[in-house]
């Protein structure tokens, strides 16, 4: 094995690890906006890191052209998917942590329906 | 539009996938750590920000960069006046998440305006825990 | 039992975890989540097997599997958010 090779396997095993990672978290975070946090590691840090390794172990011109183009839409469409799933999750009422301080968008939707609302939902204390 | 301004609007577009790399790099460590150890960190907060972006290319590609960081999220945006809502999971104060994200901003609309960058708003309304004024 | 083993036993352990969201919730947007999450983790199996059988023909199939998933994780999220938008 030449020293590519060997920095390749070890890219695609941090990235293999990072998408673990990202799946614990699905799990243990506790509301679906802090999971969907989670789920960008895995779904933008992790699959960055085996293209990349992959584009050491089999070093090309087209395969660095399909290697980027491919990490290019993955980055771009995580993202979006992350946002909508999010947007949907809020619209829908998804609940939000004890650990959540501050809502400003809550405050703006009130706004939009014509209510008024009663200043921001956040504790007292120490912001 | 001279030499100087040309020069660094091309500087700027080079410089984004670097920042992208860092920034997806530091808070993937960051948010892992959360999730790998035990006891919870997480202060959260839906902040809203107003933004310099005017067109819809620039809105969208903020609102991805965002998202695409560990420890972010946009959850809506909205075009006229451009804003955006930012979930984040470790907000210190209201201000320092706008002023994350508005360093992100800089950066995006370094690549974006040939012209050179608006300059930033400084009113924005809010004290530093977030009430309307 | 190599180290490209090894990534492909974490990726389908993490699969594993995501299906359990799923089948979990409690909202709809987190099954969504999970789903997207195990979509991912069908993208990077194909790209490991690339390496994995030496051969470049997956990489094509990597960068439509990243197109497609797009539209997946979408309509979920319009089909969760129902009406509203």
């Amino acid at each position: 094995m030449t020293l590519t090779e060997i920095i390749g396997d070890l890219l695609v095993l941090a990235g293999a690890l990072a998408f673990l990672v990202g799946a614990i978290g699905l799990l243990r975070l506790p509301d679906l906006y802090s999971r969907l946090n989670g789920v960008t590691i895995s779904g933008a840090f992790g699959p960055a890191l085996i293209l990349i390794g992959l584009l050491l172990q089999q070093p090309s011109l087209g395969n660095a052209l399909k290697v980027g183009l491919a990490l290019v839409i993955q980055l771009a469409t995580s993202a979006v998917g992350g946002s909508a799933m999010a947007r949907a999750g809020y619209l829908t009422g998804a609940p939000q942590a004890e650990e959540t301080r501050f809502d400003d968008l809550v405050v703006e939707l009130d706004e939009q329906a014509g209510q008024e609302h009663p200043g921001y939902s956040r504790p007292d204390g120490d912001l | 539009m001279t030499v100087k301004s040309v020069l660094n609007w091309i500087l700027g577009i080079l410089w984004i996938p670097v920042y992208l790399a860092y920034d997806l790099l530091t808070g993937s460590l960051r948010v892992g750590w959360e999730i790998l150890t035990p006891g919870s960190r997480i202060s959260a907060a839906f902040v809203e920000v107003p933004l310099r972006c005017r067109t819809d290319f620039e809105v969208s590609t903020l609102a991805n960069l965002v998202s695409l960081t560990p420890g972010s999220l946009t959850v809506a945006a909205r075009q006229d006046p451009a804003t955006v809502w930012v979930y984040s999971m470790y907000t210190h104060s209201h201000g320092s998440t706008v002023r994350y994200v508005h360093a992100m901003e800089d950066r995006l609309l370094r690549a974006t305006r040939p012209a050179g960058k608006p300059p930033r708003a400084e009113d924005l309304e809010r004290d530093e825990g977030g009430q309307r004024l | 039992m190599s180290i490209i083993d090894i990534a492909l036993a974490a990726v389908v352990v993490s699969m594993i975890i995501a299906t359990f969201r799923v089948l979990r919730g409690p909202t709809g947007a987190d099954r969504g989540t999970g789903s997207d999450m195990v979509f991912y983790g069908f993208v990077l199996l194909v790209a490991i097997l690339g390496i994995r059988l030496e051969t470049v023909l997956l990489v094509d199939i990597v960068v439509v599997c990243t197109l497609v998933g797009f539209l997946a994780a979408i309509s979920l999220a319009r089909l969760t958010a129902g009406g509203k938008r």
